[in-house]
């Protein structure tokens, strides 16, 4: 398309850019001027990740035509600090805490800058309504709004009192805080190599078809489409799980979902890859959609997967008893039953998936087997996605390099690798370019993996005080067209429910069913929210018909510390009698419960998660984390870690942990996480078990680290190294 | 309603309209004389440019409440430009209907640049049923212009195919009684408005 010259004034400096009218300011920004700190969440004017000043006033530049700016007084992230010195609010921002992944930030914080430009003193309900066109999944907006308040009430006293504004955080809240309240944190999307290409993925319309035939030629053939590719090409099947290995990088002979991937192109730009993709045609015979648990469970119609075990669409049942149920039930005095159902939820993340892939070749013509592959991969797993990668594109691991770039959240969603990755990557062997693809949101929601829709059935049986004598739950888990992680969904929801209290007996039995919808899978506290949710308004029914207040029932049935539950979970250190009893303080429960106004309710719930799981899910004989620290020849230390910070913190908790042991201060310590190349290995950042696992494996290092250094210290002092202690270091 | 293939709508307009009333409306309706039904908003961004928008889907049985593009047979747009920007949602031939009412996006307000003109006529030359209403003007003459997405959906009762009493009941159960009788009102100059230009229509296709 025909482009035009422009003016635009950024961050008080002028820029002449020929731009295309179609583009956005969002676009332009990033991609022309490589301001990366304006983030796409959504690309649809939704999430307010884009948000920018314009004159002073926030405007989404995604929904902004580049054109219709110019001339105006523009304003990002990179303009807002004076040099070195942050903006007020972003050193609000690391002093609250008002940040975790990092992502929606930019945009937050220059929307509450606006904010307070228009007012020396904004209530938290003016805050509120200000900042309510961005979206945060990480923080709970609490400390978001404490942040802006502090700046607002700092300015009130300045006007009125001329007092003293400083600010200084010498312990930072995360070590990677001022990258993200800068925008210069480098999420993988913010990455442009040389030469790059941007690739598409065209995905099935049908929720259950064969695939009759796929022609590509149109596509190929349109200028600028340097590379396309279909399902025959990698036909290896992956799964996370060793038992699931039921999806290949696009669609072969099947599409199983509205979404499912078919074909994806390479191309010059992102409006020509998007062109190609519409110009493959593909054959399709439609098969009737199986949609329902009760149509999945029939034995009558169609088979999703053709070689699963089971004759309907089960894909894993589970049954498990743990002691003697029958006796458990005879003992009680009061049995209740209940069905409950679950929604299916998604993960939605600010950041959308993305990967970036950059092939290297080796000499050898005959094979590409020798070149080289680096993927980067806004992923919680580079682990789990450097085996797979390397085994479906047959590649040996060893040329396979994953590094995980800032993650902006996953709560999930990032857990396995999806069709981007192993498409960006083959794409980038196929045209011997970089390739990045990133998907939109609506991709995002159809990749999904998200919580499973849950049927389920419950019934308990108790004493009349309350006291639990056996339990017995049944769930039947949607679980959409791949298995994904559905294998442990199964066994979680029967095994998580019993965690909190003292279970006699329990007996349980799960369904997990293929339906024709997007994969279900793991999304924050896998598997226990569902069988929480249904056994802890059973319990609260359990108590009405007793007349027990549901505290009480609460605390008589609580797990002890340092013991086993009837299924085998570890419980070691446990707060849960004292958490309860404080929040019972803290809510003023006692007072409230069934006494407030119509409308008006307290209720109560508790629950537990495990720690990761005991098992890893490859027998690789591997540890499930490691670490390395040393000191670097500056004096400094160096960290060395698997665990993938993906806006949780990790990398800051496992940098805490080196700072304490080695008597250190945090600004000495250099950490390099999750990359493939250079870091010991670590499962991922998933089922609560990077603190646990990883941080357990630097402070084993760093204590190994600190002994050495006694050693030598003490060898130099002539003093006996258990004299020594390390300290402000 | 066995196998009923009902109606896919799409309620658009910008902030403060009432975009999301109406779609909540419908949606009861549909379900009132005995369809499923399902429905999804989005609604963030209003205030910074932004449309708000809500997909109502109901038939003997609905799966999911997005409408694919071009799958939509009746667009409602509250603001001319939220038309435009949602047409291609709609599928060959289906309703647009069309509010008489420009509002400049947000993030132009203070810009030289002049509202599209004829966006009725082009929307026709796509090939689309395109109905102009001017339902803010209607609402004011009844007593309050806030009206308006009541006359549109008025407007589109009969072509929806949902009973008028089902279109009745749930106005009447979900609007408080001070402001009824004025949506009443409203609804049914929708009706009669929509009923005069089909009419006027189907004369000038006779000849």
């Amino acid at each position: 398309m025909q482009r035009r010259l422009i003016s635009l004034i950024i961050n008080g400096q002028h820029h002449q850019l020929a731009v295309e009218p179609q583009w956005t300011l969002a676009q332009v920004l990033r991609e022309q001027l490589r301001l990366t700190g304006t983030k796409i969440g959504c690309d649809t004017g939704d999430c307010g990740a884009c948000t920018v000043l314009v004159n002073g006033k926030p405007v989404l530049s995604c929904l902004t035509l580049a054109g219709t700016v110019e001339g105006d007084d523009m304003k990002t992230i990179e303009g807002l600090a004076d040099g070195r010195h942050l903006h007020p609010l972003q050193e609000s921002f690391l002093e609250h805490g008002a940040l975790q992944c990092g992502y929606c930030t930019p945009g937050m914080i220059l929307a509450a800058s606006s904010a307070l430009d228009q007012s020396n003193s904004l209530s938290a309900e003016t805050i509120r309504e200000q900042l309510s066109g961005n979206l945060c999944r990480c923080t709970g907006y609490q400390k978001i709004i404490a942040a802006t308040q502090a700046v607002s009430d700092r300015n009130e006293q300045q006007t009125s009192r001329s007092g003293n504004a400083a600010v200084s955080a010498t312990e930072p809240f995360r070590i990677d805080g001022v990258e993200q309240v800068t925008g210069t944190a480098t999420f993988t999307d913010d990455l442009m190599l040389p030469r790059m290409l941007y690739g598409k993925i065209l995905r099935s319309p049908h929720p259950h078809a064969r695939i009759l035939s796929i022609d590509t030629s149109k596509a190929e053939q349109l200028t600028g489409v340097l590379a396309v590719m279909t399902g025959p090409e990698l036909p290896t099947k992956h799964g996370i799980l060793p038992s699931s290995q039921d999806e290949t990088a696009l669609s072969i002979d099947k599409v199983r979902y509205v979404g499912d991937p078919v074909a994806a192109v390479a191309a010059l730009d992102e409006l020509t890859a998007e062109k190609a993709i519409q110009l493959i045609e593909v054959r399709y015979e439609l098969l009737p959609p199986i949609l329902t648990i009760e149509d999945a469970l029939r034995t009558d119609l169609p088979k999703i997967h053709q070689e699963a075990n089971y004759e309907n669409n089960v894909a894993k049942h589970v049954e498990l008893e743990f002691g003697d149920v029958a006796k458990g039930f005879a003992e009680a005095e009061y049995v209740r039953e209940d069905e409950f159902f679950y929604s299916a939820n998604t993960h939605a993340m600010m950041e959308p998936h993305c990967a970036v892939a950059s092939f290297e070749p080796s000499a050898n013509k005959e094979s590409y087997r020798d070149g080289h592959l680096t993927l980067w991969s806004a992923t919680q797993t580079p682990h789990y996605v450097h085996r797979t990668v390397a085994r479906v594109l047959e590649i040996p691991s060893s040329h396979v390099r994953v590094i995980k770039p800032h993650v902006g959240g996953g709560f999930g969603g990032k857990s396995e690798p999806l069709a981007l990755e192993f498409c960006a990557a083959w794409l980038s062997i196929k045209a011997g370019r970089p390739v990045k693809i990133t998907y939109t949101r609506e991709e995002v929601f159809s990749s999904h993996r998200g919580r499973h829709a849950t049927k389920m059935w419950v019934k308990t049986g108790v004493k009349k005080n309350g006291a639990i004598t056996a339990i017995q739950y049944k769930a039947w888990l949607e679980g959409g067209a791949y298995g994904s992680y559905g294998v442990v969904t199964s066994y979680y929801t029967g095994q998580l429910l019993t965690m909190p209290y003292k279970v006699p007996c329990y007996k349980f039995e799960s369904h997990r069913l293929y339906t024709n919808k997007p994969p279900a899978g793991p999304k924050r506290g896998h598997g226990a929210p569902q069988p929480r949710f249904a056994f802890e308004v059973h319990l609260d029914r359990i108590a009405e018909a007793l007349g027990i207040d549901p505290v009480d029932i609460r605390l008589r049935n609580l797990v002890e510390p340092n013991s086993l539950t009837v299924n085998a979970l570890r419980i070691t250190s446990c707060g849960i009698r004292e958490c309860i009893g404080k929040v019972v303080e803290a809510s003023g429960w006692r007072e409230k419960r069934g006494k407030l106004p119509r409308g008006r309710g307290i209720g109560i719930a508790a629950s537990a998660y495990i720690s990761g799981a005991a098992k890893e899910i490859y027998w690789l004989g591997l540890p499930h984390s490691a670490g390395v620290v040393t000191i670097n020849r500056g004096g400094g230390v160096t960290v060395f870690t698997g665990a993938s910070d993906i806006g949780q913190g990790s990398s800051t908790a496992i940098a805490r942990i080196v700072a304490e042991t080695l008597g250190i201060h945090i600004h000495n310590i250099r950490i390099y996480e999750a990359d493939t190349d250079l870091t010991p290995v670590d499962l991922g950042s998933y089922s609560s078990r990077v603190t646990f696992m990883a941080g357990n494996a630097i402070l084993d290092a760093a204590r190994v680290l600190r002994e050495k250094l006694f050693a030598a210290a003490a060898e130099k002092l002539g003093a006996p190294a258990q004299s020594l202690t390390a300290k402000d270091g | 309603m066995a196998n009923d293939p009902g109606k896919n709508l799409l309620f658009a307009g910008v902030g403060g309209q009432g975009v999301l009333l109406v779609a909540e409306l419908a949606a009861r309706a549909a379900i009132h004389a005995g369809f499923d039904a399902k429905k999804t908003e989005v609604h963030g961004a209003a205030q910074r440019g932004g449309s708000v928008v809500s997909h109502v889907r109901f038939a003997s049985k609905v799966y999911s409440p997005l409408t694919p593009a071009g799958e939509v047979d009746i667009l409602v747009a509250l603001e001319k430009l939220e038309g435009l920007r949602w047409a291609s949602f709609v599928r060959p031939s289906g309703l647009i209907i069309l509010n008489e009412e420009e509002r400049v996006p947000a993030q132009l307000t203070d810009k030289p640049v002049e509202y599209p003109r004829q966006i009725d006529t082009f929307l026709i030359g796509k090939g689309f049923q395109t109905v102009l209403i001017n339902a803010t003007e209607i609402a004011t003459s009844l007593g309050n212009y806030r009206a308006a997405n009541i006359v549109l959906l008025g407007a589109i009762a009969d072509a929806a195919g949902i009973p008028m009493d089902s279109w009745m009941a749930v106005i009447r159960q979900h609007l408080p009684p001070k402001i009824l009788e004025l949506n009443i009102n409203a609804f049914e100059n929708g009706i009669e408005l929509k009923r005069r230009t089909h009419a006027a229509a189907s004369h000038l296709t006779d000849h």
